[in-house]
């Protein structure tokens, strides 16, 4: 299973890449895309909208299952993946790539040092079942 | 004769062996003792088959129907000739039989049956989609009613019309007691007996605003000016008791409501006592998340070809539990299969047909009672119903005696209400309005 | 395989209904309506659905019902939904004049039958659970979750109490509907965490109590098949904070005679006729929820209700019901099928039929138990829940074992539930059966093992292949939602 290694993680399988412009692109990681199944719908918050570290900022759903969405970072909505919303699937072929959820703008540098490295998340990814 | 093999059938032995226990008594032991009990249900049983029918039949013939008795009564349930084509198709074993159809390679007739009911729903309406199916009319409004406070998460108002039919809005009443902070508020009829506006609150955000389409008193309300009247935000809700209605009036779709719900019992099922009928329900596409109850969705199978499935199940309580849009885990199978049956048997031209009569019927009745010195209580438009002010106290109770019912007293539902609601469906022959003029004469 | 019952027959494709040849609608013309009617705006385009003749439309129906597996075709184990023999005189009775023709609003007098058939069924519920009295008002079993949630909130709102008695406990075994009807009555769900074992012990329940509880949801039997062996006790844990105790009597058909929940502390309950009382299922409804309750709520039961009154019967509502959650009383068709089942077997034939229920799921039980996982040794009652981490290690899931069975011709069994069990196959073959038909099921369920164990997992991720469809593609379905038939999209 592919983890990327220049990017963060959470225990609830979102990533985060930090860019230098001082925001983050946000997404899922492919472990948790397979325990979904085939992406059907994405709910996710507009451009303008705060998100905070460790609360919901959307839904992701496959046939039958809804998975919610925790933010690995607070900050603002800078953009989000309208291609993905019309296109759900993308989720499916490249959570890394096409199927970045949102962009936000970085409030607080300090919460990057909570998330799981690629290392960290492979580790507790084995503790799992 | 037994319904099933018993427990003590030529082939139980050989289970209990299997099993490895001497009895079936052995099988509860799990049932704490203080709990077992030995004593039987004191239930006497009709083993006959004939003697059952007999048992039953002879409750059965104590009721006085529709068809042994005169009927100008609506109300929520109008008897409209059964169609027997339906009939048979209910009888189906392969339909009436199955379960939900979760397993969709061998449920393909159910969901497509289901699938025709949508369209019809959401043709008939003037809106975009329909769901498979609700209780009936009177909750198929209340869940409209919380999808609309759904879609309009900001909304803290919901305002009825006192035109609904007094039973549906204690359903929805009953269904909104369990949100928070919420503001319900009935508004007034005028004299033409549809809704006054004048007494919705301005607000900041948006309201959510029910009326009948006709009203439970049989008046028609004027839609498109209530769209005009309320901000765009305003989530607008049509319930329609008979939908026959919709055959002749403008769709509610065309007039600018969010969602449209109707009682769809008249469509082919008998009234039966009140039960069951279906809810019929339908709004915009933009809403379709939001949607309370079963939704079946054409798609295609492994080799290509076109079939159909339960879809967007996400929405419901087997997978969000407490988030679903609804605790709903029925629609009315069996009965929207009649119904369904009944509009494709009929086809739009017969369903007009029906909905002609219904009105001609109703404005016969009116013309007898009218001639009778009684009165119209509301000079609103109406389709096959409406309210009469007798001239006389006893004129409900001496028609009873003479076999005719000449529809609902108010008084049971708005004590001190001496007004009657009458209805009209196409099954009303000559005789039936002679006699009623006769007896009115009297 | 050919000894198994699956097989094709002469299925024939059928299209949409509104794609068979039949006239385009002409519309409304508005010379027929009545002149006073035409003053309000009239439907203006035709229906965009044709005419159909009648042959053809029965003709289609007749057609499609054969894509469909009722019980009437055979075997039909599906866990917690009782899919037992529908008898056909129940229909003829349902059907009869005097009960299909009789209009909710009929005068008592002239529904004195009806009253009657109302009352009895009534009282026959009461004699087979103990309960003190029910409302047959609820359509189904998620309505009267949500009924017997509202007597809760107004017994607590006569009391002053309901601004603090927001809490219902919910164990994760429970079915979905009880969550959500507790949120549509406004209450605050709390699901309890995983517990020890298959049943609920009362120290489990211990931390979430205090006077904040309106009541804990419980399934006895639960959904695993297994008696809540500990309910008396926890009944007067939630007694002692003047809770409630609620109990989702879906499983009912595993205790007839054997055991009442009125004797067990149980509050409030609902029935699902539909499974226990052999109501049709009708591919997804109508179904029949009544609920009894004990003595604490009778009087908040909805009105108006059928009574005895002298020699008659007569509606009556008590002095603090809550409001009806349905405009008419019932599904009264249902009662009369329902009350049909229970005359006809009688207390003696209502204890019978659960016992060999009991039976035939502890028969399956015995003969699956080497080739499948059984993840709670408790002892089964109705129903027994299985798992696929055997068949998982070769590749096939709880769906493809499923479908293996579709192919193999029989219904598959409920599967992913409950969701306390990984890849779970809950079994229940109700008193319906013979052990020569559990007995094909049980090797088409071994056929299907060694079909996983022996490298044919990809054939069965294709099953079923013998059904008149494949597998469908649902998540094109969910994607691009199409839930209605349009002219120019065939």
């Amino acid at each position: 299973m592919e983890i990327p290694k220049q990017l963060r993680y959470t225990k609830e399988h979102e990533w985060a890449r930090i860019d230098e412009d001082g925001t983050a692109l946000i997404g899922v990681t492919e472990y948790a895309v397979e325990e979904l199944g085939d992406v059907v719908f994405l709910e996710l918050p507009e451009v303008g909208d705060e998100v905070s570290q460790g609360a919901t900022f959307g839904t992701v759903e496959s046939v039958k299952a809804v998975a919610e969405l925790y933010a690995p970072l607070t900050g603002e909505v800078t953009e989000r993946n309208e291609d993905l919303l019309e296109a759900p699937e993308t989720l499916n072929e490249g959570p890394y790539e096409e199927g970045w959820l949102i962009r936000i703008s970085i409030d607080n540098a300090d919460e990057v040092d909570e998330l799981m490295s690629a290392d960290e998340y492979q580790a507790y990814l084995e503790t799992l079942d | 004769m037994s319904y099933f093999p018993g427990p003590d059938a030529p082939d139980a032995r050989a289970m209990l062996d299997t099993i490895g226990v001497e009895d079936v008594d052995a099988l509860f032991t799990s049932i704490p003792e203080s709990l077992r009990r030995q004593a039987a249900i004191d239930l006497p049983g009709i083993p006959d088959e004939a003697d059952l029918v007999a048992y039953m039949r002879e409750r059965a013939e104590r009721n006085r129907t529709v068809l042994d008795a005169i009927s100008f009564v609506g109300g929520g349930a109008y008897a409209y000739p059964p169609v027997a084509a339906a009939l048979y198709a209910m009888s189906r074993g392969e339909f009436l039989t199955a379960y939900t159809p979760y397993q969709p390679e061998i449920a393909q007739g159910t969901l497509m049956a289901i699938f025709e009911f949508q369209t019809w729903v959401a043709e008939l309406t003037g809106l975009d989609v329909a769901n498979s199916s609700m209780y009936d009319g009177a909750t198929a409004l209340a869940e409209a009613i919380l999808m609309g406070l759904r879609v309009r998460r900001k909304a803290r108002t919901v305002a009825i019309s006192a035109g609904l039919h007094p039973a549906v809005r204690a359903v929805v009443r009953r269904y909104l007691a369990g949100q928070q902070d919420l503001q319900l508020i009935e508004l007034p009829l005028d004299a033409s007996g549809r809704t006054d506006l004048d007494a919705l609150p301005a607000s900041d955000t948006p309201r959510i605003v029910a009326l009948g389409y006709p009203n439970g008193y049989g008046v028609i309300e004027d839609i498109s000016a209530v769209r005009t009247a309320l901000d765009e935000q305003d989530f607008l809700v049509t319930h329609t008791p008979d939908p026959h209605a919709w055959l002749l009036l403008a769709s509610p779709g065309s007039l600018g409501v969010d969602a449209a719900v109707a009682d769809g019992q008249p469509f082919g099922v008998p009234v039966s006592f009140g039960g069951p009928s279906l809810g019929m329900f339908a709004t915009r596409q933009a809403y379709v998340r939001q949607m309370p109850g079963r939704l079946c969705g054409r798609t295609t199978d492994a080799q290509g070809r076109t079939g159909y499935v339960l879809t967007l199940s996400t929405r419901e309580q087997h997978i969000r539990r407490e988030k679903a849009t609804s605790n709903i885990c029925t629609n009315q199978g069996v009965i929207a299969l009649v119904a369904t049956v009944t509009m494709n048997v009929l086809g739009p031209a017969g369903l007009r047909e029906r909905a002609l009569a219904a009105a001609r019927n109703a404005r016969r009745l009116e013309r007898i009672l009218v001639d009778a010195g009684h009165t119209r209580r509301f000079d609103g438009t109406f389709f096959n119903e409406f309210v009469i002010d007798p001239s006389r106290p006893d004129l409900w109770s001496s028609l009873i005696n003479a076999g005719i019912q000449l529809g609902v007293p108010l008084s049971k539902y708005l004590p001190g209400d001496d007004g009657l609601l009458v209805a009209a469906t196409s099954w009303l022959d000559d005789s039936a309005f002679d006699r009623l003029s006769q007896e009115c004469a009297r | 395989m050919s000894d198994f019952p699956g097989t094709t027959g002469l299925i024939l494709e059928e299209p949409i209904l509104f794609d068979l040849p039949g006239d385009p609608d002409a519309g409304l013309d508005p010379a027929d309506v009545p002149e006073d009617l035409a003053e309000v705006p009239l439907r203006q385009a035709p229906l965009g659905l044709p005419n159909v003749a009648e042959y053809r439309v029965v003709r289609h129906y007749t057609r499609i019902s054969q894509y469909n597996y009722g019980i009437e075709s055979g075997l039909f184990p599906l866990g917690s939904c009782t899919m037992k023999h529908n008898p056909r005189v129940n229909e003829l009775l349902a059907a009869l004049d005097g009960f299909a023709w009789l209009h909710p609003e009929a005068p008592e007098q002239w529904s004195q039958g009806a009253l009657q058939v109302a009352v009895e069924l009534n009282e026959a519920l009461q004699a087979i659970t103990g309960m003190q009295d029910f409302t047959l008002l609820p359509a189904a079993g998620a309505h009267g979750e949500f009924t017997g949630l509202c007597l809760i909130s107004a017994y607590y709102e006569a009391r002053g109490e309901l601004d603090r008695r927001r809490k219902i406990l919910i164990p994760e075994t429970a079915h979905g509907t009880n969550p959500a009807s507790a949120a549509l009555a406004g209450f605050e769900v709390v699901n309890l965490p995983p517990q020890r074992g298959a049943v609920l012990q009362p120290d489990e329940i211990l931390p979430y109590l205090d006077d904040s509880v309106a009541c804990l949801m419980l399934t006895n039997p639960n959904t695993l098949g297994v008696f809540e062996s500990h309910i008396e006790a926890i009944a007067e844990r939630l007694h002692e904070l003047d809770a409630f105790l609620y109990c989702d009597g879906a499983n009912l058909n595993a205790i007839m005679g054997k055991a009442r929940p009125g004797d067990f502390g149980v509050d409030v309950i609902h029935l699902n006729l539909h499974k226990t009382m052999s109501t049709p299922h009708g591919g997804g409804g109508p179904g029949c929820g009544p609920v009894g309750v004990s003595e604490r709520l009778v009087d908040f039961l909805p009105g108006p209700r059928p009574v005895r009154q002298g020699d008659g019967f007569s509606w009556a509502t008590p002095a603090q019901a809550i409001e009806p959650v349905k405009q008419f009383y019932g599904h009264f068709g249902m009662f009369v099928r329902a009350l049909a089942y229970i005359r006809r077997l009688g207390g003696e034939g209502l204890r019978r039929a659960s016992e060999r229920a009991v039976l035939n799921a502890n028969y399956l039980r015995a003969r699956l138990a080497d080739t499948f996982e059984l993840p709670f040794d408790d002892p089964s009652l109705h129903e027994v829940v299985f798992s696929d981490k055997r068949q998982k290690m070769h590749g096939v899931s709880a769906l493809d074992i499923a479908k293996g069975l579709i192919d193999r011709g029989f219904h598959p069994p409920t599967i992913y539930f409950p969701l306390v069990v990984s890849g779970a196959l809950m079994i229940e073959p109700t008193e319906s059966e013979d052990q020569a038909t559990l007995d094909q099921f049980v090797a088409a369920m071994i056929d299907i093992a060694e079909q996983a164990a022996s490298g044919g997992a990809d054939a069965l991720h294709d099953a079923p292949t013998r059904s008149f469809r494949g597998r469908l593609d649902e998540a094109t379905a969910a994607r691009k939602p199409i839930l209605r038939w349009t002219p120019a999209d065939e």
